[in-house]
C-alpha cells in the first residue's frame, strides 16, 4: 500500500477524533436541545448513576430554576460537567473497573470470537484476530464452542458483581 | 463535637455562605443562589452549590426539609451552627489581626 493513502487517512483521524469529541462534548453541556428538560437530562449524565438515583431529582429542580433565572451560560454548565466528573471519581471502585472487565471480555469472547467468527470462516475472510480461524475442521468449532462458553461464563460473572454495584448508595 | 468545616476542603468557602444563607431561615437551592449573591457578591453555581449542599447534609450540618412538589428547602442543624460559628470565629480573628497590621503600617484605605 502506498504510504499516501495512510497518511491521509491518519490525517483524517486526527482531525476527526478531536472534531467529534468536542461535539459530543457540546452536546453534553446540553447544547443542541431545544426545551429545558433536555438540557437538564443531559446536564445530569455528567453524574453516576447512584448519585442521579439520590440527588437527581434535587439537583433538576435545581437546574431548572437556574435556567429560568437566565443564568444558564457556559461557566454554569461547566461548573456542573465538573462537579459531575467529581462525583465519578469519587465513585470510583475496583470492584466496578472488574465488574467491566469480566463483561468487556465476555462480549468479546461470545461474539466476535463466538459468533462472528465461524461466520467469517465460510466466506474465508482474512484470520487476523480470529483465533479460531487459525484452526481447522472440527477443532475450529471447539474453539468457537469455548470461546461461547466461556465468554458467557465470564459474562455471568460479571452480571453477578456489578448487581451490587447498582444498588450501591451515592455519596 | 464540633464537626471542622476545614474537612470539606475546596467546599470550606461555599459551606460557609450556605450555612451563613441559612442562618437567616430554611431556603431551596436557588433561593440559596439569590441570598448569597446578595449579601456576599459571590455567585455560586448549581454544580458547586449542590456538591456543597449535599457534603453538609451528609455531615449533619444542613437537613432537607418537606416542600412544595420537587423543590426541597435546607434548615441549619445545631452542629451546622455550631460549625459555622466556630468558622466565623476563626476568620474574624484573621481579619482582626489583618486589619490592626494594616492600620498599623499606615496602609488601611
Amino acid at each position: 500500500m502506498k504510504p499516501g493513502p495512510i497518511i491521509a487517512e491518519i490525517a483524517a483521524w486526527i482531525l476527526f477524533f478531536p472534531l467529534a469529541i468536542a461535539l459530543m462534548i457540546r452536546r453534553q453541556l446540553g447544547y443542541g436541545y431545544t426545551d429545558d428538560e433536555g438540557r437538564v437530562d443531559a446536564l445530569l449524565q455528567w453524574y453516576p448513576a447512584p448519585w442521579r438515583r439520590k440527588h437527581g431529582e434535587r439537583f433538576s429542580e435545581l437546574l431548572r430554576d437556574t435556567m429560568a433565572g437566565g443564568r444558564d451560560d457556559l461557566r454554569t454548565r461547566l461548573d456542573v460537567a465538573r462537579e459531575g466528573v467529581v462525583e465519578r471519581g469519587r465513585a470510583f471502585s475496583w470492584s466496578r473497573v472488574w465488574a467491566s472487565l469480566l463483561l468487556t471480555v465476555g462480549w468479546i469472547m461470545v461474539l466476535p470470537q463466538g459468533v462472528v467468527a465461524p461466520i467469517l470462516g465460510w466466506f474465508d475472510a482474512p484470520k487476523t484476530w480470529f483465533v479460531a480461524l487459525y484452526f481447522d475442521g472440527v477443532e475450529r468449532w471447539l474453539v468457537v464452542g469455548g470461546m461461547i462458553g466461556i465468554g458467557l461464563l465470564l459474562i455471568d460473572a460479571g452480571l453477578r458483581a456489578y448487581a451490587p454495584l447498582r444498588e450501591a448508595p451515592a455519596g | 463535637m464540633t464537626e471542622d468545616l476545614a474537612t470539606l476542603g475546596r467546599y470550606t468557602g461555599p459551606a460557609t455562605l450556605i450555612l451563613s444563607s441559612l442562618a437567616g431561615g430554611a431556603k431551596h437551592g436557588y433561593a440559596l443562589m439569590q441570598d448569597i449573591e446578595e449579601f456576599a457578591d459571590v455567585t455560586l453555581r448549581p454544580g458547586t452549590l449542590y456538591g456543597a449542599l449535599s457534603r453538609l447534609e451528609a455531615m449533619g450540618m444542613i437537613e432537607a426539609l418537606a416542600g412544595d412538589g420537587r423543590r426541597r428547602p435546607y434548615r441549619l442543624t445545631p452542629v451546622g451552627a455550631s460549625a459555622l460559628h466556630a468558622q466565623l470565629d476563626a476568620q474574624r480573628k484573621v481579619a482582626t489581626v489583618g486589619l490592626t497590621r494594616l492600620d498599623a503600617m499606615g496602609l488601611a484605605t
